[in-house]
């Protein structure tokens, strides 16, 4: 019996810190829910309003972000997803802080990488566990214990460990916000200072009373399923969080556009017509209708608009341009591929941009969504806070955008090859873009590069030391105009091209990719966050593109074979 | 002409011109570049800026390819307006490729290390330096330098070079070099004399570490993972091990405070929680009997277990129990330092009115002792005690090695790994990895008949003496004195708000010259720049002062870099818009005859775009 209220009967000593308390909290809690009621009932919470509760502002990653943000974020590194068994991040959020207990036994965290289920003695066959089986598990809290005690001795953390970290992370998440240690909306004065939790401000008169008050109207309301109620208890302590923050609070605005942000998600939905516009324009080359043309042309401006439009609000939002970590990288490439396509088309009106291009930026959008990269809008390490980094990286991105386009453009010709080997004259128009493509690309490149080094001037005095990712920035750009000269020196034609343009796209994807996983370096710090499936994609990657050249030099060897007279469409007349 | 043409110098010029050649240079340096970067990869940077990068071969590549690139310039240019991108773009690669020779040559670039509250006039460059400073006959000092580039041979230890110092009349054999040195002392069973030991693996909650423990036992070292004092005791035969494991040592008042308990009758007791644990106290003039169950310094609550997380008085706790006539129970959770959050859990009726637990401040720490007990037979006994309280707090067993003990009380377990019965530490030295992380060479001095050998470690001068005479060597990096000093008066680290994540890091410091004196704050990506000097907040080390570093540079190539990007930037730009506009405006046009039309602009204009900032580093 005593042990339940030892949460509050443990205060941590000065110095450690809130992890320590956190352990302390998961294993009470864990004791809290065997006499609990495991009976999880979600749909409870059906009826909420929370359309005052989500302007809350709180603070946590280091930055004032909206409640609905931080409901998101909570929801995907808990569950892994936003919407989890029927329940909105903020359903998840609420019924966590109101009535956690009835989630400790609930499926809700995912794990997915085995070795870690092995090591803890978990079903292998399962991806999902309940916080009470997690916290339960003497294996996995052994090596929590080990895990932490190797950070505190400075060591590096091998891929095992660093889930392990991942996972005890969660559920020290999980418990924190069902004791109302987190989420920290009460304001503190001083711009800077750490924001205050509603179970750390409870207990302080000056302002517990009004921030405590509409929390506890807010938890009967959820309680009793009372939607109404509930907002008007959020509304409530809204204007007080609000009061209380006074200038430091954040503008009404600016949480406004995170919540448009938050809820229109532009770039999953710049998905679709960017796919569409694809199949309109392939099916062009078969029905070469006007209306078709005109038609596949606005799905893809649509699609452009909707990212603008995204990629826009993340700037305003975090201040510096969209181009911050893995996932704003990989949506401004295939913004960036998409706008340079448009307009290579509007100059051709050959078909062959916009189809290219509404594949590669779905290709794009879609690994952006599906990797597991953080997309949350986080702050800057230090070093990269300047100025001349946005020029660089955006202009870097606009590059690997050209050459993505045009890597692209050479899957193109290969299967046009491939299918309609009869049809010379697409592919040549599609070298032609191709040519331009990578030109553009190379031209940003070199530029991008020579931003870096004066940004690497201005921030340590070097403007060139030869760190992993800026000589792999320099072997891209050297790959690409050894194809450009090539062609110039007269030793590479169509097949030639094509070939050493998707040999490129390997330096790309290595340069943006994989450097900061194989070879570590300066540069790295900006990524690091993509994880379990890359090898596994990126094998079956090659082996696909292995089969689809392959399949494209039998096509051009069967094409000489049979009309000698017509062979490489590049003819140099030089 | 015609005779100019058939000469060598003009065929060379000629093979000099061809694009051919370009791709095949290209090419070539695109390999080097992946190779160094796997290189960089496997065996540190330095090695791969030594033997790629900043190698003269690497050089001559890239001053060939800038030869061939003049050439090709010269040959193709025909003073037309359309050629202009062509040739500004080339223009801007060569500047670049002349500013990086000279940052090459002229840069000097170092790190400037200063605590708080202090200042200093120097940098310490890239490159190592071994000094020798000798007496020369007649009182004066005399020191010589010598280049070394140990550090950048990718972790490679095995090296040799002699350095004759003919002033000091001594040769200095440099045979071994140990990026990260380490030395350590380790417990050997090879003295001369018996000296019995025990190697025990202690686990507290500090972490994990190595004990040993003499029966002689100021030689022992005590483990720091856990408050807990071992000793070791020989016992010849089986009545002294009974009789060693009977006395357990000296008992310490350890001061752990005291229980107050008030009965409802008004009938109080104190009991001593030191020696007060296990048997029952009456409550004098009442039938009441208290018990203190329990004791834990550091509180925690482990399975369905009150347990303590270390020895450490962080927030100590007793469990009492009361007991009344018939049947009448009461258990309390005190906790001395958090009085309000106690906890009482009674049956059959209130027997008390009040339960307290206080202690003195004073004591942060309760100490256990484990006595061990060497038999006749080899065997090790243990008894602890000490920690916990004094009831029942006594743990006893007997070790094989490899056998496990544990002490929760203290928060410790142990293992016994080894017995030895010629104890003694050694000093072992090894090489830990291949950064040059606390580099070491080993060197051995000769002069005359004598030969001295020692381990010198970066940083630190280590005087030898040879003969009749004293000879110091110094191993480090080598100093640039800067005209002038820079005292550091504070340096502060920015966090995001609400975590600990650095947003920006601040240096304030006064620059003091011989003519000047100014306070200035050095930040990220806000440098100082004096005297041509640019100071540059690189990073810093936590400690009881904080210690702010600074990239220091001096770089005569950044300005002609920096023109030749202007230059290119401009010339690229030029390629995608001249061009077009003169074709569109029916212009000169040329090479329409290519493949895919945009052959327009490529025709050799691209060429330019090479390699960016292709040379300079450090």
């Amino acid at each position: 019996m005593p042990t339940t209220r030892c949460h509050i009967m443990s205060p941590a000593p000065a110095g450690t810190a809130r992890i320590a308390r956190a352990a302390m909290t998961v294993m009470l809690v864990a004791l809290m829910a065997g006499a609990a009621s495991s009976a999880a009932s979600a749909a409870a919470s059906a009826t909420m309003d929370y359309s005052e509760a989500k302007w809350i502002a709180v603070q946590s990653g280091g930055r004032l972000k909206p409640l609905d943000t931080y409901a998101r974020e909570t929801a995907r590194e808990i569950t892994g997803r936003e919407k989890f068994g029927g329940m909105s991040s903020l359903d998840l959020l609420f019924t966590l802080a109101f009535k956690g207990e009835s989630l400790l036994d609930t499926q809700m965290f995912k794990i997915g990488f085995r070795p870690f289920k092995e090591r803890a003695g978990l079903d292998l066959n399962r991806q999902r566990f309940s916080y009470n089986e997690l916290v339960g598990n003497q294996g996995l809290m052994a090596l929590v214990d080990q895990v932490r005690e190797k950070q505190h001795g400075g060591g590096d953390l091998d891929r095992l460990e660093r889930e392990v970290s991942a996972v005890y992370g969660r559920l020290v998440e999980m418990s924190m916000i069902m004791n109302g240690e987190e989420p920290r909306l009460v304001p503190t004065p001083g711009g800077r200072a750490e924001w205050l939790s509603v179970a750390q401000v409870a207990s302080a008169p000056a302002i517990g009373g009004q921030i405590a008050g509409p929390w506890e109207a807010m938890r009967s309301a959820f309680a009793a399923g009372d939607g109404a109620a509930f907002k008007q208890a959020s509304a409530e302590l809204r204007a007080s969080l609000r009061e209380t923050g006074g200038a430091d609070y954040p503008a009404e605005k600016r949480l406004g556009l995170e919540l448009t942000y938050n809820r229109t998600k532009p770039h999953l939905i710049a998905q679709f017509p960017y796919l569409l516009a694809a199949l309109g324009f392939f099916l062009g080359f078969a029905i070469k209708k006007r209306w078709l043309y005109l038609l596949s042309f606005f799905l893809l401006l649509a699609g452009f608009v909707i990212q603008t439009y995204g990629l826009g609000l993340r700037t305003i939002l975090t201040g510096r341009a969209p181009v911050g970590n893995m996932y704003e990288a990989l949506i401004f490439i295939g913004w960036g591929v998409v706008g340079l396509a448009m307009f290579l088309e509007l100059m051709s009106r050959s078909r062959i941009n916009g189809a290219v291009a509404g594949l590669a930026g779905f290709v794009v959008l879609v690994l952006a969504y599906y990797l597991p990269l953080d997309s949350a809008i986080s702050p800057l390490v230090a070093v990269l806070n300047a100025t001349w980094l946005q020029y660089h990286v955006t202009t870097i991105l606009f590059g690997d955008s050209a050459l993505t386009l045009a890597a692209a453009v050479a899957h193109f010709i290969m299967f046009a090859q491939i299918f309609a080997p009869q049809r010379a004259e697409v592919r040549r128009s599609a070298l032609t873009i191709m040519y331009r493509a990578i030109q553009v690309g190379v031209l940003c490149l070199a530029a991008g590069i020579i931003f870096g080094a004066i940004w690497a001037n201005a921030s340590w005095g070097r403007y060139w030391g030869w760190d992993p990712k800026e000589t792999w920035a320099l072997i891209t750009l050297i790959g690409f105009l050894v194809v450009l000269h090539g062609k110039q020196a007269g030793w590479l034609r169509e097949r030639g091209m094509v070939l050493l343009t998707v040999l490129g796209l390997q330096l790309l994807v290595f340069t943006v990719y994989g450097v900061n996983y194989f070879l570590v370096g300066l540069h790295s710090y900006a990524g690091g966050d993509a994880g379990v499936q890359l090898p596994l994609l990126l094998i079956v990657y090659l082996v696909i593109e292995g089969i689809i050249v392959t399949a494209y030099l039998m096509a051009c060897r069967k094409a000489a074979g049979t009309a000698p007279a017509a062979p490489a469409v590049t003819a140099r007349q030089a | 002409m015609a005779r100019f043409r058939d000469t060598a110098f003009y065929q060379v010029y000629w093979w000099l011109t061809s694009v051919k050649l370009t791709v095949v240079l290209l090419a070539i340096i695109l390999v080097t570049l992946i190779a160094g970067t796997i290189f960089e990869a496997n065996k540190g940077t330095k090695a791969a800026q030594f033997l790629f990068y900043n190698s003269r071969w690497f050089d001559a590549l890239l001053i060939f390819f800038a030869l061939n690139l003049t050439c090709c310039t010269i040959r193709r240019f025909k003073r037309k307006l359309s050629q202009i991108g062509f040739l500004t773009t080339h223009i801007g690669v060569m500047t670049i490729l002349i500013g990086g020779l000279m940052s090459r040559n002229f840069k000097i670039e170092g790190q400037l290390i200063v605590p708080e509250g202090e200042q200093r006039s120097y940098i310490l460059l890239d490159s190592n330096v071994l000094t020798v400073t000798a007496a020369k006959q007649g009182g004066e000092r005399i020191a010589r330098e010598y280049d070394t580039h140990y550090d950048k041979l990718g972790g490679r230890t095995e090296v040799h070079d002699v350095f004759h110092v003919p002033e000091a009349g001594v040769d200095i054999v440099v045979d071994r070099f140990y990026p990260e040195f380490r030395s350590a002392e380790v417990l050997a069973d090879s003295s001369a004399e018996r000296n019995p030991a025990v190697e025990l693996l202690v686990r507290g909650f500090g972490g994990e570490q190595t004990a040993a423990i003499f029966a002689a036992d100021e030689k022992s070292r005590q483990p720091g993972v856990a408050p807990v004092t071992f000793s070791l005791v020989e016992a010849p035969d089986q009545a002294a091990v009974e009789r060693e494991l009977g006395v357990a040592g000296p008992t310490t008042s350890r001061r752990l405070g005291v229980v107050e308990i008030e009965l409802v009758s008004g009938a109080k007791t104190e009991i001593a929680v030191d020696g007060g644990l296990g048997a029952p106290h009456p409550v004098p003039g009442s039938p009441v009997e208290v018990t203190l169950r329990g004791f834990y310094p550091h509180f925690m609550i482990s399975g369905q277990e009150y347990s303590s997380r270390s020895p450490a008085m962080a927030n100590p706790a007793v469990v009492v129990e009361i007991t009344g006539p018939g049947g009448a129970h009461e258990q309390h959770l005190l906790f001395s330092d958090h009085p309000e959050t106690s906890v009482a859990h009674r049956e059959g009726g209130d027997l008390s009115r009040s339960a307290r637990y206080h202690r003195e401040p004073a004591v942060t720490v309760i100490a256990g002792v484990v006595k061990l007990v060497k038999g006749p037979d080899g065997a090790i006994h243990y008894v602890a005690h000490g920690a916990g309280g004094d009831g029942g707090a006594e743990r006893r067993g007997t070790l094989a090695a490899g056998g496990e003990a544990q002490y929760p009380e203290a928060g410790v377990h142990f293992t016994l790994q080894r017995v030895l019965e010629r104890a003694e530490f050694v000093e072992r030295i090894w090489n830990a990895g291949r950064e040059a992380v606390n580099p070491a060479l080993h060197v051995t001095v000769r002069g005359g008949q004598e030969e001295h050998a020692l381990w010198v470690t970066a940083g630190m001068p280590h005087p030898v003496t040879i003969g009749d005479r004293e000879v110091t060597i110094d191993y480090g990096s080598r100093r640039y004195d800067l005209g002038f000093s820079v005292q550091l008066e504070d340096f502060r680290e920015i966090n995001y708000p609400g975590i600990s994540m650095a947003q920006s890091f601040e240096s304030d410091v006064v620059v003091t010259a011989p003519d000047k004196q100014f306070s200035r704050m050095i930040s990220m990506n806000n440098p100082l720049k004096f005297r041509g000097f640019k100071l540059f907040q690189s990073s810093f080390q936590r400690g009881e002062r904080e210690t702010s570093i600074f990239s220091v540079a001096r770089d005569p190539g950044v300005p002609v870099v920096y023109t030749g990007s202007l230059i290119l930037v401009v010339g690229l730009i030029l390629i995608f818009f001249v061009k077009p506009y003169l074709i569109r405006s029916g212009g000169q046009r040329r090479g329409t005859t290519h493949a895919g039309g945009a052959a327009g602009v490529a025709d050799g204009a691209s060429l330019g775009t090479v390699a960016g900032p292709g040379l300079g580093g450090s």
